[in-house]
């Protein structure tokens, strides 16, 4: 299979580190900096509270770890809504809110962040206390009281009070259509960020704002050993939530991609070329075995809610490939593609796989993720 | 969607009728021979007969100086004779062709498209007496092979065998399972409608037999297309007859999640193919929304079909098949587009290209 052709321009902000600091302030540091990512490919704050005092004039109140101060539901506490550029959207907001009210985090540990996007915006109407709401209601991706969807711990262990040392990238197209985050921790890619507009959608073109996201994170850093001793607990594969991004058993975990189809929202599911019950990609996890060629399928993304169940489209730049899977007693590849490994074999670095998914990657940048938890 | 867009010139022999002639042997006489005419018999690039018994003369191209490949050499001849097509009189069916003993009827027909001699056996014999039930009888093989040895082997007792390096694969092993009459027992008897398609680049050859609305048997030859260079010349092919009453062949069940059958892509080798379809969760996409069109276009799933090879150690995806997509379950032989055109139809979930007639699909319509 030859390698696919990256349609858009990227431009990328990788190997961003934020190191280990032993508490939750690492995982605050992470919030800020990648905030300060949006803004700088295009987003802007539109209103924003550090727990003392609520801004509905632009003001960005985030500047450091200090700002964010989580608390429940209803209590003083820190948000920030940032909107999208125009090309993605009209009016797209995220909202990032330190309410840490649900304790659905891993083990019972209260998730810290509720991240929500509202495709028709967010009044200003935040208070110290109250996160905007959603104009017209139209909220299509919250993490709250949602499990699947809630940040526990934000990554890392489910655990809020569990620091780490994270490797983020971040990468967006010219055009401002396909925004991307992806977090590594332990060896890992442990979460995603997913702000995108489908350039692809199925004919005729009912869908006018083909806008999905995804905000994916595992819960736990353990890494639940898989069998014969070999680590599997990779956000994008077996055993975890991003695996769900696609091919989960079932259809609990496919609202990890939302989207608003007029004036309905959805949950979304990566698609994939199948036989049996499983995407070609990941049948093997080794090369096609004439070709020698690792496995890259397009993706496409379908909805699974009554009225609007169907393929919708296309994904943009992003692919899907074999995993792999560590072996935790060496420390060393057991067989599949690892977290960060690039394509071509040749060292230009045109791709890079996270987990199953397969992205654009600088050309230049190595040591996409950080060192391996188990080492022998 | 929109309509996908055929890409090969196709040929058409659609509601071919075979009505019951009072027994399954008979049945099954008739529409072997109705299959073997239809591929011949094609406007461009038919398939070509180099080779056949008729249980009294065997004739081969390169030993009987009958000149080309062609009708010389088919001794089951342009118009059916049922005394020209035999079963082995030591199988099951002895009591039909007793008098023939070990002698009885083959052809092979060949294909100089999809490789040099790319060659398909039909044969008459059947040494299996017990494949699904007591009463389910295989009656034929059909084999294919790059190279068949029509020069050193062949007889009115035994069909050729493949030259050194190559192999003759018996489509009926595995999942291929013509047994009885190709829609259960052997004892069942049957009409059938037969559709025979096969592109004028002679790429692909498509054979539909139906039996009371089911697509009971599927035999298709076609080249693999969009393979790497590390294939050569793949073929995909398949020949597969239900053995359940209303079990349809050309199914998710049939080729996606199950073998569907084999050929070498390189020669000596021999693995099971299934035929890929976009999917999601554990399901292909149009298994996931049964019986109703996309909710927001409104339009039907017609996905393409690819095509994998699960067996170590060639496993991996080779390549697709074009002019054939997946459809939805649980609907039935609709037509497309909507408009009563027939540009395609649906065999159960697999649609192909239609010549605009009329589709019948039950035999006696």
């Amino acid at each position: 299979m030859a390698l696919p052709t990256v349609t858009k321009t990227w431009a990328f902000s990788v190997n961003n580190t934020r190191y280990w600091n032993g508490d939750l302030w690492d995982k605050r540091t992470l919030m800020v900096q990648i905030k300060n990512w949006f803004k700088s490919v295009g987003w802007t704050v539109r209103s924003s509270c550090n727990s003392s005092t609520a801004y509905n004039d632009g003001t960005d109140s985030w500047i450091s770890a200090g700002n964010l101060n989580y608390n429940s539901n209803s209590s003083a506490r820190s948000w920030l809504v940032m909107r999208a550029p125009a090309a993605l959207g009209a009016n797209y907001d995220v909202l990032l809110d330190c309410n840490s009210h649900n304790g659905t985090g891993w083990s019972g540990n209260p998730s810290i962040m509720r991240i929500c996007a509202a495709q028709n915006g967010y009044n200003l109407n935040g208070t110290t206390s109250a996160a905007p709401t959603a104009i017209n209601g139209y909220q299509t991706l919250c993490t709250y009281g949602t499990g699947d969807l809630n940040v526990g711990g934000l990554w890392g262990a489910g655990r809020h009070d569990w620091g780490y040392t994270y490797r983020w990238h971040a990468m967006s197209t010219s055009d401002q259509k396909q925004f991307r985050v992806i977090i590594c921790m332990g060896g890992y890619a442990q979460g995603i960020w997913l702000f995108e507009r489908l350039d692809t959608v199925e004919t005729p073109a009912v869908w006018t704002e083909p806008v999905v996201a995804c905000i994916c994170a595992i819960g736990n850093i353990n890494h639940a050993e898989g069998s014969s001793g070999y680590t599997n607990n990779d956000p994008f594969i077996a055993g975890s939530c991003a695996y769900s991004l696609r091919w989960q058993g079932g259809w609990t975990k496919i609202s990890l991609i939302r989207g608003l189809i007029n004036t309905q929202q959805v949950s979304l599911a990566l698609t994939t070329e199948y036989i049996v019950s499983d995407p070609l990609a990941t049948q093997w996890g080794c090369r096609n075995e004439i070709t020698g060629k690792w496995p890259i399928y397009p993706l496409g993304i379908a909805a699974s809610d009554t009225g609007r169940r169907g393929r919708q489209g296309m994904m943009t730049d992003l692919w899907l490939g074999a995993y792999g899977i560590w072996n935790q007693n060496t420390g060393n590849p057991q067989w599949g593609v690892l977290d960060g490994e690039t394509y071509p074999d040749d060292g230009t670095r045109k791709l890079v796989q996270f987990g199953n998914l397969i992205m654009p990657w600088t050309g230049s940048a190595a040591s996409p993720v950080s060192t391996p938890c188990y080492v022998a | 969607m929109a309509l996908p867009t055929v890409s090969r010139t196709w040929q058409f022999k659609n509601n071919l009728y075979l009505p019951s002639l009072g027994s399954p042997a008979n049945n099954i006489r008739k529409l072997v021979w109705t299959i073997k005419d239809a591929l011949t018999t094609f406007g461009t690039n038919p398939w070509v007969c180099v080779a056949s018994s008729d249980c009294v003369t065997c004739l081969r191209y390169g030993v009987d100086a009958l000149g080309p490949p062609g009708p010389a050499y088919d001794l089951w001849g342009a118009t059916y004779n049922a005394a020209k097509i035999h079963y082995r009189a030591s199988d099951n069916w002895s009591s039909y062709d007793s008098a023939y003993s070990s002698k009885h009827s083959w052809i092979v027909l060949r294909n100089t498209q999809l490789d040099t001699t790319y060659d398909v056996v039909i044969d008459l014999y059947n040494n299996q007496n017990s494949d699904h039930n007591t009463n389910a009888i295989r009656f034929m093989k059909i084999l294919v092979s790059r190279s068949f040895n029509l020069t050193g082997s062949g007889s009115i007792t035994d069909r050729p065998n493949p030259n050194n390096g190559w192999t003759a694969l018996d489509l009926r092993n595995g999942n291929f399972d013509n047994y009885g009459t190709i829609n259960g027992q052997r004892d069942w008897d049957h009409s059938y409608r037969v559709h025979a398609h096969m592109s004028t680049d002679g790429l692909g050859t498509r054979v539909f037999i139906q039996t009371d609305g089911i697509t009971s048997g599927f035999w298709a030859f076609e080249r693999i297309e969009g393979a790497d260079a590390a294939y050569v010349n793949p073929v995909w092919a398949v020949a597969k007859g239900s053995y359940d009453w209303g079990t349809a062949v050309t199914s998710y069940s049939w080729l996606h999640d199950a073998v569907a059958q084999q050929f070498d892509p390189y020669g000596a080798y021999t693995y099971g193919f299934y035929l890929s379809c976009e999917g999601l969760g554990t399901q292909a996409l149009p298994e996931a929304w049964s019986g109703f069109p996309n909710e927001v276009s409104g339009k039907w799933a017609l996905c393409p079909v690819g095509v994998a090879q699960a067996y170590n150690p060639a496993r991996g995806r080779v390549g697709y098949l074009k002019d054939v997509w997946w459809f939805s379950t649980g609907v039935y032989h609709p037509t497309f587009p909507s408009d009563g055109s027939r540009q395609l139809v649906a065999f159960n979930h697999l649609v192909v290209p239609w010549d605009g007639g009329n589709y019948y699909t039950f035999a006696y319509q």
